[in-house]
């Protein structure tokens, strides 16, 4: 069991995702931008601990995906996160996308859509 | 003996050696009034002339008879040949007096006003033509055949600055040198040869200015058609040969000017066919003349090309024909080896002195490359487009599918393996797969295409780069170039770094506003390496070709310059700008093992560098 902050700006994506988290027993706390994901984080953090991992996207409004990486990074270190990207223009590919985010510490890089098992290996990764 | 006397035309007397009458005529007998006892034979010489004087029948005598009758004596003693007295009736009367063997006199009376009537008209008419030949604008001069000077006229003399008594009788080889006088003196002996004028240019003599004269000289005959003189006249030329060789001079300028002119140059008779083009068309387009001329626009363009876009060509007709001016008509011509070039063609009537219209002159450019170019970057651009949506595309049914995919899984591991909604779930599952198959391929695609490279001048597709550019620059912005020809070759796809200075310099002038300014491209070669670190930062050692676009824009602040480069940024009010041009730009050089960077320079404004690695070839 593990405490999640999943950051995604796609209702529809976050709701699949969320369901795929609390159906394998996990806590989820959710934000549709950087910038609240940020917000929502250092709420969190008032807790004994950080946010276990933190899964976000990539294209969002008010903060970027890698922006967001590099706070979470800052603040807290150990906090694992995966980094979730649909892909984009043809300067944000997946392997750009790949590199930037493995260069800022994502723990664990998925390219949507990706299957629930390949999902929830990357989370139990993060946990071990 | 009588009747020979009286038929003899005046007035006839003999008188013997004693001075006594011995015979007269009866015109002299009327002449002198004479009663005919005063002319009765005996009658002396003295006694006559007494009689004459004391009718006061001489102006002369009227007024002093004794004088006259005196000084008559006396010219009759001493023989005086011929003597010429006026009547009182005005008559005009010449005496002749002959000494006959026996010591006798014959005098002859003439009367000679009308022979003198015609000397005066014979003077008058001199003297008109002297004031003709003085007054002409002209050398004029008559010359016996031993080449002496018998008249000069004024202008001649004014010419030479010698009088008429330096000139009376002399020759040319006298008055200047032989060797001057040569060239005149053999077109006098031709005119003599032929008999004929003869008209040549010469340079004046007895002169050092560069003059040029039209020399005429022809023969004078006499009444019995024997050459007598040789008339000259010299006409001054110099100023009609100078706008002569000035005319011929600015024709040469033209002519000059319009072959080293890249563009061609042409006219159209007023039948609107062509008349002229200059020769880098016929060099260009390996056009004979005989394809080119007395042909109209429409004829050697070939129907095709008219059919193609017979309105733009019913327009350029319309301009024509109300003799309006036109400017940059576009429009192909296919060549006899079957090429098309594309020219872009602008002209203006022109009209005669009277005002009719005398047809049309202009200059066409060849816009071949041009168009190539643009056709290449409409295509890249096309492409990029497609790129865009595709990646955006992907990116939505990416986010789309995420759910349909996860959800599906989820919801068919909690039902019951072969259940129909366990078979439904599977189908949705397997669909999603494909779906999302198909967007990987989609996504490659958009990011395999464009990526045409090939080796390259750097400078050249730099200033093809600029003849795109410069159209779009506004006259309020000053456009500078300072491009190294040697820079060197570059592996690019020359489309995409084409789209990148478009955008640089697009980016250039929108930071200056439409307000005054100045947009500088520069190409220059670089070397990086460890002991000469550059600020293009994350460039290995080697030598590059740095490509740099500066504005005097506002510039931006640091904030902005750091994100300048990212996707969907942008400065620019909605519908201006799409936040990928520069982000583009970016990756575009990045693809190209190169880098591109941003700064703001110190008097204000930005300066873009591009740099992109240059060939093993290259290096130093």
């Amino acid at each position: 069991m593990a405490r999640i902050l999943l950051i995604e700006d796609e209702e529809m994506v976050r709701y699949s995702l969320r369901c795929a988290l609390e159906d394998n027993g996990h806590e989820v706390f959710e934000a549709s931008d950087g910038e609240s994901g940020i917000t929502q984080f250092k709420e969190m953090s008032k807790a004994p601990t950080h946010a276990d991992i933190v899964i976000t996207d990539i294209l969002m409004p008010k903060k970027h995906g890698y922006d967001t990486i590099s706070e979470i990074r800052e603040l807290a270190p150990k906090t694992k996160i995966i980094a979730i990207s649909g892909g984009g223009s043809n300067d944000f590919n997946p392997k750009a996308f790949r590199e930037m985010s493995g260069f800022l510490g994502a723990y664990h890089i998925l390219s949507k859509p990706f299957s629930a098992e390949d999902f929830l290996t990357a989370v139990n990764d993060c946990l071990t | 003996m009588v009747d020979a006397i009286e038929s003899i035309d005046g007035g006839i007397a003999l008188f013997d050696a004693d001075d006594a009458l011995v015979l007269c005529n009866s015109t002299y007998r009327e002449k002198l009034k004479a009663e005919k006892h005063t002319l009765a034979t005996g009658t002396s010489y003295e006694e006559i002339l007494r009689a004459y004087a004391e009718q006061g029948l001489n102006t002369e005598a009227k007024a002093d008879p004794e004088g006259y009758v005196r000084e008559r004596l006396d010219r009759h003693r001493r023989l005086e040949p011929s003597t010429v007295q006026m009547t009182d009736t005005g008559e005009w009367v010449m005496l002749r007096e002959y000494r006959t063997s026996e010591g006798g006199t014959l005098i002859i009376r003439t009367d000679m006003t009308e022979r003198l009537k015609v000397d005066e008209a014979l003077r008058t008419s001199e003297t008109l033509l002297r004031t003709i030949i003085d007054n002409a604008d002209a050398e004029i001069t008559l010359k016996d055949l031993d080449g002496r000077i018998l008249l000069a006229n004024r202008k001649f003399k004014d010419n030479h600055g010698l009088s008429q008594e330096q000139l009376d009788g002399k020759t040319l080889a006298e008055i200047y040198s032989s060797a001057q006088a040569v060239p005149f003196g053999e077109m006098e002996i031709k005119v003599l040869e032929t008999n004929k004028p003869l008209t040549q240019e010469m340079h004046p003599i007895g002169t050092t200015e560069a003059k040029n004269y039209f020399t005429t000289k022809f023969p004078i005959r006499n009444d019995e058609g024997e050459i007598t003189s040789i008339g000259t006249v010299n006409i001054d030329i110099t100023n009609l040969k100078a706008a002569e060789i000035a005319l011929m001079e600015s024709e040469a300028r033209f002519r000059d000017i319009a072959e080293a002119a890249s563009d061609h140059f042409w006219e159209m008779g007023p039948d609107l066919r062509f008349s002229y083009t200059s020769e880098r068309f016929s060099e260009e387009t390996n056009m004979t003349l005989e394809d080119i001329i007395c042909k109209t626009r429409m004829e050697f363009s070939g129907s095709e090309t008219v059919n193609k876009n017979p309105e733009q060509w019913a327009a350029h007709q319309d301009d024509m024909e109300n003799r309006r001016p036109f400017r940059n008509f576009e429009y192909a011509l296919q060549l006899p080896n079957g090429q098309a070039r594309y020219l872009s063609i602008s002209g203006k009537p022109f009209f005669d002195r009277a005002g009719a219209f005398m047809g049309y002159r202009g200059a066409s450019a060849d816009i071949t490359e041009y168009r190539h170019a643009q056709r290449d970057l409409t295509h890249h651009n096309k492409m990029e487009s497609l790129g865009h949506l595709a990646g955006g595309m992907a990116h939505n049914l990416n986010n789309l599918l995420q759910p349909i995919l996860i959800l599906g899984q989820m919801t068919k591991d909690n039902l019951q393996q072969g259940s129909r909604s366990y078979q439904n779930l599977e189908v949705i599952c397997r669909a999603g797969g494909s779906a999302k198959e198909l967007v990987e391929r989609i996504s490659a695609f958009s990011r395999q295409q464009g990526l045409n490279r090939g080796i390259a001048d750097v400078f050249e597709v730099v200033q093809e780069g600029i003849s795109l550019i410069g159209p779009t620059v506004p006259a309020s912005i000053s456009f500078k170039e300072d491009l190294g020809a040697q820079t060197g070759t570059v592996l690019v796809d020359k489309a995409q770094i084409l789209t990148v200075m478009m955008n640089l310099a697009s980016n250039a002038i929108d930071a200056m506003e439409g307000k005054t300014g100045e947009l500088d491209i520069s190409l220059s070669r670089i070397q990086i390496n460890e002991a000469q670190p550059h600020s293009a930062s994350g460039l290995g050692s080697g030598n590059y070709a740095r490509l740099a676009v500066a504005d005097t824009g506002p510039g931006m602040d640091e904030e902005t310059l750091n994100q300048i480069f990212d996707p969907f940024f942008t400065t620019k009010s909605i519908g201006r700008g799409t936040g990928l041009g520069l982000s583009t730009a970016f990756g575009i050089i990045n693809k190209h093992g190169g880098t591109i960077q941003a700064a703001v320079n110190l008097g204000g404004g930005m300066t873009f560098e591009v740099y992109l690695p240059l060939g093993q070839s290259d290096r130093a």
